[in-house]
């Protein structure tokens, strides 16, 4: 059967992206996926400047290029760039760019979500590289610990750029994370079950699981680091019940996932490129998922093996150094596994696999330092010495870099429709791998022979001079390769030679057609494979010829199927949104909001939260009511799926509950902070006189416990197609809601001033927390209300409002933590 | 839950939400005792308590791994691993506090 004619122009026209400047409003996943790689390459060179400037101040003892002062940023900036900035945002631009194509899918469920993360990312990135340029970068170290960071020794700006960059930079990861889980769990191309799902798509899974937990504790801490230094709320002095060491627990709850967060969707990216070359399935399929599922859990309960020297206690050592040796069962299986596919294949040695191996090599042998390391007696002599520097860069560039590079090499034609050259591939690959290991290799010697990180010189004679001069010419080479790799590909995009489809003989499906049209898939392939292009027959023609799920945009959408999240089930019909400019608008008032924060003009950060919110309304605001919407479209001949937007079931749904996931992790950490100071901290529990339960604080209770109910009687009305009756219950929460504020508000000013001890500033915390959700809920009511009383909502359709009622009731769950950890507490006190 | 969604969830997130959840309660059972003393008490209760916690999730763990791998495929296979490893390190967690002296 033949597609009508006509019908692949009315295609590209749907899901083409405005000519021009304007193409800043486009959605689409592969123009952000490429801002993303793009911008973190920008980062990454600026950062890789920095590291030739290091590397040039310790060439030599004695070395003036650098005062301390500069060197202190300089490797603060470094580091933090090269991670934040760099290595977590180029696999995030990565997936974006790739998954939709590997999973069969036409864009990401929610394109806006998409923007929104990519301009605050780059937003977040600019604030922390300004201040580079004003001379007043970070200069506490990546990962900034008080008391050197505080206010009393760091009175200056630069921490407040790391503080408020760093969050800005992880708000966007977890806006990605959101999008990437609910992307792979939803809108896989029907019957990509799990066990037919490509490897990377299971990597970046657990990877973004990793970014929910992960990066709420840091999200946190450094609120509450930017409300000790801005309004001296004292949760990190100890002469005020607070501990430092609370920074250092909040700051590994995320940075060891962080390390993973890393490697997993690198492993992804090998794990799915190395099987092409080696022409051969990959190897222990079901053992590399039971890895990154392992991996991703296992990573997070290993944080404070970063802390040995700090003096926790033993049993805690013990705990964490046991916890920690056994992440590497999963590490050795993923490693086995890609050098098994190789052996196992008949490899073609192009570049991508220099990349691979080199990848085996260099994180193997940073795997072994990792687990001396990890074993507390050793750590205790290798801490802070250049040992670790070597160590880290091993793990971090063999991890990350390698990886990121072959796999460039690697889709490069899909991106470009143009062949890299193997010749600049190779010479490239060779320069890095071995100037990467003549300056890494002999920073082990010169950590073990005593010299320390972040030193900015150095006396001679110590035996340090050789071993540094070697590394600073290895960093020269280092630069020479990537230099040569990058250009080579860079050239390719240009005079290239222009490829045919699946160059390489790749078997999933992002190769059907290369260069993929806009729209992906001319029309949704039906998987019957892990290795769809080398197992199904005839799937390339006939997803060229619209054969397949939605051929036909119905008069300009932008339709793609939505499937079940276990066997790709077709269940509805997505109907994604276009170019516009909501997402880089709210970002740009976000940057306001915290510039606001940053230079403590707090009138300009008020205004940016008045329009940050009115932007957010704005833009979650429908373009159609969903009463109007077709009830189901024709998603293959025959076959009619009910429309997703408003329906009970849509990926909404499914992002509901992830993002209420990652919001859990942030209330835990704060739980935790309490729970931490009480047992840990100096000056606990806190001089209370007399507790006393005011009343307000106990009467607020009875309102949040009416709007709950109100919400949940306004959702029952709506499915007994009562317009009227849910416009009135809503009516009804919302007015309780404002009570409920009220009482809390009095009850607040009842509790002690916040900088006097760190208890009162976490009930403050606490408090304020719990009302911000409930604003929010009373925000998503508000919302419904105004669209109910327009007209909207059916029986069957009125998601809208479930997700308000489940995030009300969510809001007043946290106050069944939050009231005895204000009000119920200090009773427990009392002396 | 639908049903391919329940044995999913039991095959590949059962055994790591079990171990995570041994992991929070050996931590915090093992600080809170210490804080409260109860390490000096005539019978080992810190001991005690972690080594029952830690047999206890073991055996749950490797319960719910034998349902799954009894499955066909993917599942059975995939989260025939998973609970294996997390049987092990469910027990690695627990080992610390019988082995090293608890509350130093
Ligand atoms: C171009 C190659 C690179 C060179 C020559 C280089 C060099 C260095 C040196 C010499 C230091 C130690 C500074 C000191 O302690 O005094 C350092 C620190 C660091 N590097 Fe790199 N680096 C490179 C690439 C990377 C990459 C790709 C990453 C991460 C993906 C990275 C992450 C870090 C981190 C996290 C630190 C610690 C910063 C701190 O102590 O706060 N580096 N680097
Ligand atoms: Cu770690």
């Amino acid at each position: 059967m033949t597609r009508p004619a006509g019908e692949e122009a009315e295609l590209t026209q749907a899901w083409a992206s405005p000519p021009g400047w304007r193409a800043l409003s486009a959605v689409n996943h592969r123009p952000m996926g490429a801002r993303f790689v793009v911008t973190a390459f920008f980062f990454f060179t600026i950062a890789g400047l920095l590291a030739l400037l290091i590397r040039t101040q310790l060439a030599v003892p004695n070395n003036t290029v650098l005062g301390p002062e500069a060197y202190n940023q300089v490797f603060t900036m470094h580091g933090t760039m090269m991670l934040f900035l760099f290595a977590v945002p180029v696999l995030q631009g990565a997936a974006t760019y790739l998954l939709p194509l590997m999973l069969g899918a036409r864009d990401l469920p929610f394109p806006r979500l998409g923007a929104f993360s990519f301009w605050c990312y780059l937003f977040g990135g600019l604030i922390l590289l300004s201040s580079l340029v004003i001379g007043a970068a970070p200069d506490a170290g990546w990962f900034i610990y008080p008391p050197l960071s505080g206010k009393a020794f760091s009175p200056g700006i630069n921490v407040d750029f790391w503080l408020i960059g760093v969050t800005f930079a992880e708000i966007a990861g977890v806006a990605g994370a959101i999008e990437l889980t609910v992307s792979i769990l939803r809108s896989r191309a029907p019957g990509m079950s799990l066990s037919r799902m490509p490897l990377f798509a299971w990597y970046m899974l657990a990877t973004a699981g990793m970014i929910l937990i992960g990066f709420p504790p840091l999200i946190l801490g450094s609120i509450l680091f930017e409300l000790e230094r801005a309004f001296d709320w004292p949760f990190f002095d100890t002469s005020r019940g607070g501990d430092p060491v609370l920074w250092q627990h909040l700051f590994w709850l995320f940075g060891h996932p962080e390390v993973y967060i890393i490697l997993l969707p690198a492993v992804g990216l090998l794990a799915t490129f190395v099987p092409v070359h080696a022409r051969q399935p990959a190897f222990l399929h079901n053992w590399l998922v039971a890895s990154a599922i392992g991996t991703g859990f296992l990573s997070m309960g290993l944080w404070a093996h970063h802390m040995y020297a700090v003096g926790i206690p033993q049993m805690s050592l013990a705990f964490f150094s046991a916890a920690s040796s056994l992440v590497a069962i999963p590490s050795g299986i993923q490693v086995f596994a890609l050098i098994a596919t190789v052996g196992m294949g008949r490899p073609v040695f192009r570049t991508p696999l220099l990349f691979a191996l080199g990848f085996v090599v260099i994180f193997v042998l940073g795997g072994l330092t990792g687990v001396m390391v990890s074993l507390v007696p050793f750590d205790l002599v290798a801490h802070d010495t250049q040992f670790v520097v070597a160590h880290l860069h091993y793990v971090l560039i063999g991890g990350s870099v390698f990886p990121v590079l072959g796999a460039l090499h690697h889709w490069w034609p899909a991106a470009t429709g143009r062949m890299p050259s193997e010749t600049t591939g190779k010479i490239g690959f060779w320069l890095l791998f071995v100037g990467f290991n003549i300056n890494f290799m002999p920073l082990h010697h010169t950590g073990l022979a005593g010299m320390p990180r972040r030193v900015y010189t150095y006396p001679a004679g110590l035996g340090w001079e050789w071993s540094n001069l070697m590394a600073s010419a290895g960093s020269l080479m280092f630069a020479l390769g990537l230099l040569i790799f990058l250009g080579g590909l860079a050239h390719a995009a240009f005079r290239g030679r222009r490829t045919q489809d699946d160059p390489w003989g790749a078997g999933t499906l992002e190769w059907i057609a290369t260069p993929p049209p806009v729209y992906n898939f001319r029309a949704v392939p039906v998987i019957e494979s892990r290795y769809p292009l080398w197992d199904q027959a005839g799937l390339r023609g006939a997803v060229l010829n619209g054969v397949g799920f939605m051929p036909d945009p119905q008069g300009g959408r932008r339709l793609a199927p939505a499937t079940t999240e276990v066997e790709a089930v077709p269940e509805m019909a997505l109907d994604l949104p276009g170019p516009t400019w909501s997402p880089l608008v709210t970002a740009a008032i976000f940057a306001g909001l915290f510039l606001g924060i940053l230079v403590q003009a707090y009138a300009v950060a008020v205004a940016g939260a008045v329009a940050a919110f009115v932007a957010v309304v704005v833009w979650m605001w429908p373009s159609e009511r969903d009463h109007d919407l077709p009830r189901e479209v024709e998603a293959a001949p025959g076959l009619m799926l009910p429309l997703a937007r408003g329906h009970h079931r849509s990926p909404a749904w499914t992002a509901l509950w992830v993002t209420l996931a990652a919001d859990a992790a942030l209330y835990a950490s704060l739980a935790f902070a309490f729970f931490y100071l009480w047992g840990f901290a100096a000056q606990w529990p806190p001089a209370v006189v007399r507790a006393t339960l005011s009343w307000p604080a106990v009467t607020a209770l009875l309102p949040l416990v009416a709007s709950v109910a109100a919400a949940w009687l306004a959702e029952r009305a709506i499915r007994r197609d009562d317009r009227a009756g849910l416009v009135r219950w809503l009516a009804v929460a919302l007015g309780t809601g404002v009570v409920f504020l009220l009482l809390q508000g009095w009850a607040a000013m009842a509790l002690g001033p916040p900088s006097r001890h760190a208890r009162d500033a976490l009930a403050h915390v606490t408090w304020i927390f719990q009302a911000f959700h409930l604003l929010v809920a009373m925000t998503m009511a508000g919302m419904a209300l105004a669209r109910a009383r327009l007209g909207d909502f059916a029986p069957d359709r009125h998601l809208a409002v479930r997700i308000a009622t489940r995030f009300w009731t969510y809001a007043a769950l946290l106050w069944v933590v939050g009231f005895p950890l204000v009000h119920l507490a200090p009773f427990l006190f009392v002396r | 839950m639908t049903e391919p969604s329940a044995s999913a969830f039991r095959a590949l997130l059962l055994p790591p939400l079990l171990w995570a959840g041994h992991f929070l309660a050996v931590y915090v059972f093992v600080s809170l005792a210490c804080l409260w003393g109860w390490h000096r008490m005539e019978v080992p209760v810190v001991q005690v308590v972690v080594a029952g916690l830690t047999v206890a999730v073991v055996a749950a763990v490797l319960l719910a791994t034998r349902v799954t791998a009894r499955m066909p495929g993917f599942l059975g296979r995939t989260g025939g691993g998973v609970g294996l490893l997390f049987a092990g390190a469910t027990l690695v967690v627990g080992l610390p506090p019988l082995l090293a002296p608890v509350c130093r």
